[in-house]
């Protein structure tokens, strides 16, 4: 260790080469890139990492805009409740009332044959497409800035999903969406935390790079704390905490975990 | 089915909790070891999902992962920059921006790049992983698999290649 040389970056030849070094030390990514990064990582790792085929790999290029929605979606609880309570699942506002997907059960409107296009139309018709690029979409903005954009992306939503629907070819699969998802995950979170968390994780395996993912942690992560499976909602909050260093939503989440 | 698929969703935590930790020093590293900026996610996603399949045996491995992931760093760069050569259109791309700068100043980043360009695939990341990431040479040597002493030697003729390099475009008024 002490043979070797003092790095050029303390002991340069010149004060040119020190700064070029110092330059090259202080070149690290931002925030932006090392998101789009993680983006990247994980669907790579989705794609690839095997596993019932359905939840697979989300297009390449749709998955970058789901982690849009990720960033979008941090919104506190509070935004959560506005974003998924604007459009209660037994009345989707504005939508047309045979249409909407009221349930994920529902939603797939067509008989169950695998295809590889199954996740472009869903990923598309996903409500946050339209609102993140208006707001900056890596940073995550103070729940007001949230809620303002939130509705009217949201209330198409439902339509456009059935209209996308009803175009789309009959043979092929197509996932319940993830605003139907969430949206009965956590109308069930009160009665029936099972089926939250079964629901949660659903939209996990129909949208793993889904625009509500962070929203779809906290709810699973609610209705393990209220199953009682306190162990695992604490590893799956820290994990959260992790993932979402900055997001409104922890403040809930050490609430909940401390009871 | 459930608990399999929290398992997934908490793996993939794990992935983003790794990726963040990791990735300002690979990006760094990838660059300086010649990535292109167009490439450079795309290569450092490779790094990574490297990282993810092969968890299980870094785990158990003596040394710290981020030495382990420099490894990969240099191999992947090394391996970009001979998919490069073989791309005329992108190779086109760097003498461009190279020359563009010649009636500006040049940008820090290019200039680094040009200068960083000037040195073989072995010195060059010597030189990176020693002087830009900070590590010591018994490091590097271990990473990259060669003798102490010929690590000190090509971080002496890659130091009198980068003063060259940075003596050169001073004189053409790159800066």
């Amino acid at each position: 260790v002490t043979d070797d040389p003092k790095r050029w970056a303390e002991d340069a030849p010149n004060d040119d080469l020190a700064a070029l070094m110092r330059g090259m030390e202080a070149d690290l990514p931002t925030e932006a890139e090392v998101s789009s990064l993680v983006d990247a990582v994980e669907r790579a790792v989705v794609a690839g990492g095997g596993g019932g085929g359905t939840g697979g790999a989300p297009a390449g290029g749709l998955a970058r805009g789901a982690l849009v929605g990720a960033g979008l979606g941090a919104a506190g609880i509070a935004g959560l409740a506005a974003w998924l309570l604007l459009a209660p699942p037994h009345e989707p506002p504005s939508a047309p009332p045979s249409t909407a997907p009221t349930a994920p059960t529902e939603a797939p409107p067509a008989p169950p044959t695998r295809a590889a296009p199954m996740e472009a139309a869903p990923m598309e018709a996903a409500p946050m497409e339209a609102a993140p690029t208006e707001e900056g979409p890596r940073e995550p903005a103070d729940p007001p800035a949230r809620a303002a954009p939130a509705p009217s992306p949201n209330e198409r939503a439902p339509a456009q999903a059935a209209r996308r629907a009803r175009r789309s070819s009959p043979s092929i699969e197509e996932p319940p969406d993830e605003l139907s998802l969430l949206s009965a995950a956590r109308a069930a979170l009160d009665g029936d935390p099972g089926r939250a968390l079964s629901l949660a994780a659903d939209h996990a395996r129909f949208h793993p790079r889904g625009a509500l993912t962070e929203e779809r942690e906290v709810i699973a992560i609610d209705a393990l704390a209220a199953l009682g499976r306190t162990q695992a909602a604490r590893a799956r909050a820290d994990a959260f905490a992790r993932r979402w260093p900055r997001s409104a939503h922890r403040a809930h989440l050490r609430t909940l975990l401390e009871r | 089915v459930e608990e399999m698929l929290l398992a997934r969703t908490e793996a993939r935590l794990d992935v983003a909790a790794a990726v963040r930790e990791h990735a300002p020093y690979v990006l760094r590293s990838l660059r300086h070891l010649g990535v292109r900026t167009a490439d450079l996610e795309d290569v450092a996603q490779e790094v990574f999902v490297v990282l993810h399949r092969r968890r299980a045996d870094w785990a158990e491995a003596r040394g710290s992962v981020r030495a382990w992931l420099y490894g990969i760093c240099v191999r992947k760069a090394q391996h970009h920059r001979r998919t490069l050569a073989r791309r005329p259109e992108l190779a086109v791309e760097v003498e461009r921006g190279a020359s563009d700068a010649t009636e500006a100043r040049l940008d820090a980043r290019l200039l680094a790049g040009w200068v960083l360009d000037q040195l073989d695939d072995d010195k060059r990341a010597v030189f990176v992983l020693f002087e830009i990431e900070g590590l010591r040479m018994k490091e590097v040597v271990e990473i990259l698999g060669c003798p102490l002493k010929t690590g000190y030697s090509r971080l002496e003729a890659a130091r009198r290649t980068v003063a060259a390099a940075h003596a050169t475009a001073r004189a053409r008024g790159w800066l």
